[in-house]
């Protein structure tokens, strides 16, 4: 065993342990998930942009899936499979701009596939799913570009960002589009809020896959991890308490 | 076949990483470093593949003469210009560093100063006490401005002191509970993937 790394792996053990008990328990009732307002306005941003018949913009932001951002792209994967959904159902176009190549596969196979299901596998075409750049100044001008020129209805900013969150946001406002973003990155999590009609705060993003597909499986694993944050917020407030009091036995067990 | 495969590969690779990382156990760390070095090799080649499909989408644009076709020429001469000097010439060349001093970094500075003139639109527009929340908003946002401006203690010694507060304490407190359940959220997605329960990205999706 790794030296100072033993609790680490006691927490993914009950994280592990917890969500496979909420799985055991939403197949016998479903947990209810509060509404996410910001994935709730996704079908009102698609049904905008069909009604004005422009398009769709999206984006699972700056990221690859080779880091510790990984998660938050594989959830916007989801809810851009989502998106595109609905712009195939309704014959929406949709244009989803791409920055680290690694994430470019995936986004066009998760494209071409939510075609496929709404039986639309000829209207996809390969100009929907656009590699821009990992160079974060040119992915981001890339992407203005293409909410500028298309004159998009609606834009949907979702996975992790950095300093060009702003610009998007502002650029959606620029050309009247609705703005549903989301981003685990606090950071960028004021300007997003502050600038976008819609914000998907945290872990709002990181659920989204299960509220979309409503799949028992899949939100029994949120209720557990809902189990896991009152265990963490016990956690803390046990360690601050002791810390107060002079007590380093959680320091102790937290750097084993 | 084609659907567990992927999910086999990922669990399998999923695992050997975490027991890499938490245990010291003879040659897992080089089946890991084995498996960082494919990813680099998968890598490049799904750049490849997205350079591909970047250079087809503005070739198109050029032979269609689509609205802006010309910034496509721009963009497939930079392209084309850039790669064969940093292949042929080598990244240290001056032809490469040119490009990277001269183009690169000034256009990714004046975009980075876009930021500012954005913020404060966002600003304008999200600073309208409509609501108690904006009004909240409007009054935070305000006192934070002022109390990190220079002239905040010509205004009141007391202003640097609030805008302080406001960020060490409440903000700060915000932006750890946020963190703190963003990182659950992320272990948790991080699992639904290795067991094959979150699989949108493979193309699995709910039907």
């Amino acid at each position: 065993m790794v030296s100072g790394r033993v609790s680490g792996l006691i927490a993914l053990l009950i994280i592990f342990g917890t969500m496979m008990l909420g799985i055991e328990r939403a197949k016998k009732q479903l947990p209810t998930i509060r509404k996410i307002a910001g994935l709730e306005a996704i079908d009102e941003a698609v049904g905008r942009a069909t009604e004005m018949g422009k398009p769709i913009f999206c984006t699972p932001g700056w990221s690859d899936i080779t880091t510790s951002t990984a998660a938050p792209t594989f959830a916007a994967l989801d809810i851009i499979y989502h998106v595109a959904r609905l712009a195939a159902r309704f014959d929406t176009k949709i244009v989803v701009a791409i920055s680290f190549p690694n994430v470019f596969p995936l986004a066009e196979q998760v494209v071409r596939q939510a075609f496929m299901l709404e039986g639309k596998v000829d209207a996809y075409e390969p100009g929907m799913v656009v590699f821009t750049s990992a160079e974060q100044y040119a992915y981001a001008a890339a992407c203005l570009g293409i909410i500028q020129r298309e004159k998009v209805a609606a834009t949907v900013l979702v996975g992790h960002f950095a300093s060009e969150a702003i610009n998007f946001a502002e650029a959606s406002a620029a050309v009247g589009a609705i703005s549903i973003a989301g981003t685990e990155s606090t950071t960028q999590l004021p300007f997003f809020t502050a600038a976008c009609d819609y914000t998907m705060i945290g872990e709002e993003l990181l659920a989204a896959g299960a509220y979309i597909s409503q799949d028992p499986v899949r939100l029994g694993s949120i209720n557990g991890q809902d189990y896991v944050k009152l265990f963490s917020f016990i956690w803390i407030l046990i360690g601050s308490l002791l810390t107060t009091f002079g007590s380093v036995w959680m320091k102790d067990i937290l750097t084993r | 076949m084609k659907r567990e495969l992927p999910l086999v590969i990922t669990a399998l690779a999923g695992l050997v990483m975490i027991v890499e990382y938490f245990f010291e156990i003879p040659g897992t760390s080089i089946v890991a470093k084995e498996m960082q070095n494919w990813a680099i090799i998968v890598a490049a080649f799904a750049l490849a593949v997205a350079a591909i499909n970047l250079a087809l989408i503005h070739a198109r644009n050029i032979s269609q003469k689509r609205p802006g076709w010309i910034h496509s020429v721009f963009l497939l001469a930079s392209l084309i210009i850039t790669t064969i000097s940093g292949i042929f010439l080598g990244m240290d060349s001056g032809t490469y560093s040119f490009i990277f001093d001269n183009i690169i970094t000034p256009c990714g500075a004046a975009f980075y100063a876009m930021a500012c003139f954005h913020l404060f639109s966002a600003a304008y527009r999200a600073f309208r006490a409509k609501t108690p929340q904006a009004a909240a908003l409007l009054i935070t946002g305000v006192l934070v401005i002022l109390g990190r401006a220079p002239i905040a203690d010509m205004i009141s010694s007391y202003l640097p002191s609030i805008a302080d507060w406001i960020m060490q304490v409440p903000n700060l407190a915000g932006m750890r509970a946020i963190t703190i359940s963003a990182a659950v959220g992320m272990i948790g997605v991080s699992l639904r993937i290795l067991v094959g329960i979150d699989r949108t990205h493979l193309g699995i999706g709910q039907e």
